[in-house]
């Protein structure tokens, strides 16, 4: 945790290894809820147009990279 | 389990541990399976492939970008960088689970906890270990001893897993594989005979 609290204090040097990095986990931690969002979405109901339009993206777009991820979740 | 393997059908098992190793999957499915079993032979069960049309190339590419990996995960490095700037995972994750359930921040295959039989250090998912029973099953139902390839492809067919979803990608009806298959077995039987 000690390291946590260096990093945080340093990233007020814009350092860009610390910036990068936190940029890097954002955009995992963005993959990650916008994922369970789509999936909850879906489950109950939601078409892909109506999901599209909240994520202001096209219904092709969001199509295309939840399909496939959507295919593979259930385990096997 | 594998005792009536032949040695090239071993090399489908050895082969997926090698696959999803170089993947960095931290188990062994039936998509490994399949990847494998598609670099043996020539056999029944890979003229059946070429003939449907299956490229293994491109199942792995989609194995590699579908499939997440443990370094996918959001870890205690993330955790970190993103306190940097002002983003608090343990919240994201306690409000995350508050409405979704206990790990759903985490999308990775629940039974990863459990206890699983394990080849060379990986756990054997559930599904691959049916498809080896299947295969099993596939070979006393056409009467062979030993277990081959073509027995593999018929077992990994019979489930709906990540192997037929592979072959779904690529628009092949799994069951047109497995009458290629079955048609294969008959020009070897009939040229045996």
């Amino acid at each position: 945790m000690d390291n946590a609290v260096d990093l945080a204090s340093e990233a007020t040097d814009a350092d860009p290894a610390v910036g990068l990095r936190a940029v890097a986990a954002l955009r995992k931690l963005l993959d990650r809820l916008e994922a369970l969002q789509v999936d909850n979405a879906r489950a109950i109901g939601w078409s892909w147009q109506a999901i599209a339009d909240e994520l202001h993206v096209s219904k092709q777009a969001v199509h295309k990279k939840h399909r496939e991820r959507r295919l593979f979740r259930r385990g096997g | 389990m594998f005792e009536r393997f032949t040695p090239e059908a071993k090399r489908i098992v050895t082969g997926g541990v090698e696959i999803a190793q170089h993947l960095h999957h931290d188990f062994l499915g039936t998509e490994h399976l399949l990847i494998a079993l598609a670099a043996t032979g020539p056999n029944v069960a890979t003229r059946a492939m070429s003939a449907c049309g299956f490229d293994p190339a491109r199942a792995r590419e989609d194995l590699a970008r579908i499939v997440e990996s443990p370094r996918d995960e959001l870890n205690e490095a993330d955790a970190a960088a993103l306190r940097s700037i002002g983003v608090d995972l343990d919240e994201v994750r306690r409000r995350t689970e508050a409405s979704f359930g206990p790990g759903a921040l985490e999308r990775r295959r629940r039974w990863h906890g459990r206890r699983r039989a394990r080849l060379c250090g990986l756990p054997f998912q559930p599904e691959a270990k049916k498809a080896i029973e299947l295969a099993l099953r596939e070979a006393i139902r056409l009467d062979q001893r030993s277990i081959e390839p073509e027995h593999v492809l018929l077992g990994l067919l019979r489930l709906d897993a990540a192997s037929t979803r592979l072959i779904r990608a690529q628009e092949i009806d799994p069951r047109r594989l497995r009458s290629e298959v079955e048609r294969g077995l008959g020009d070897l039987r009939r040229r045996g005979a």
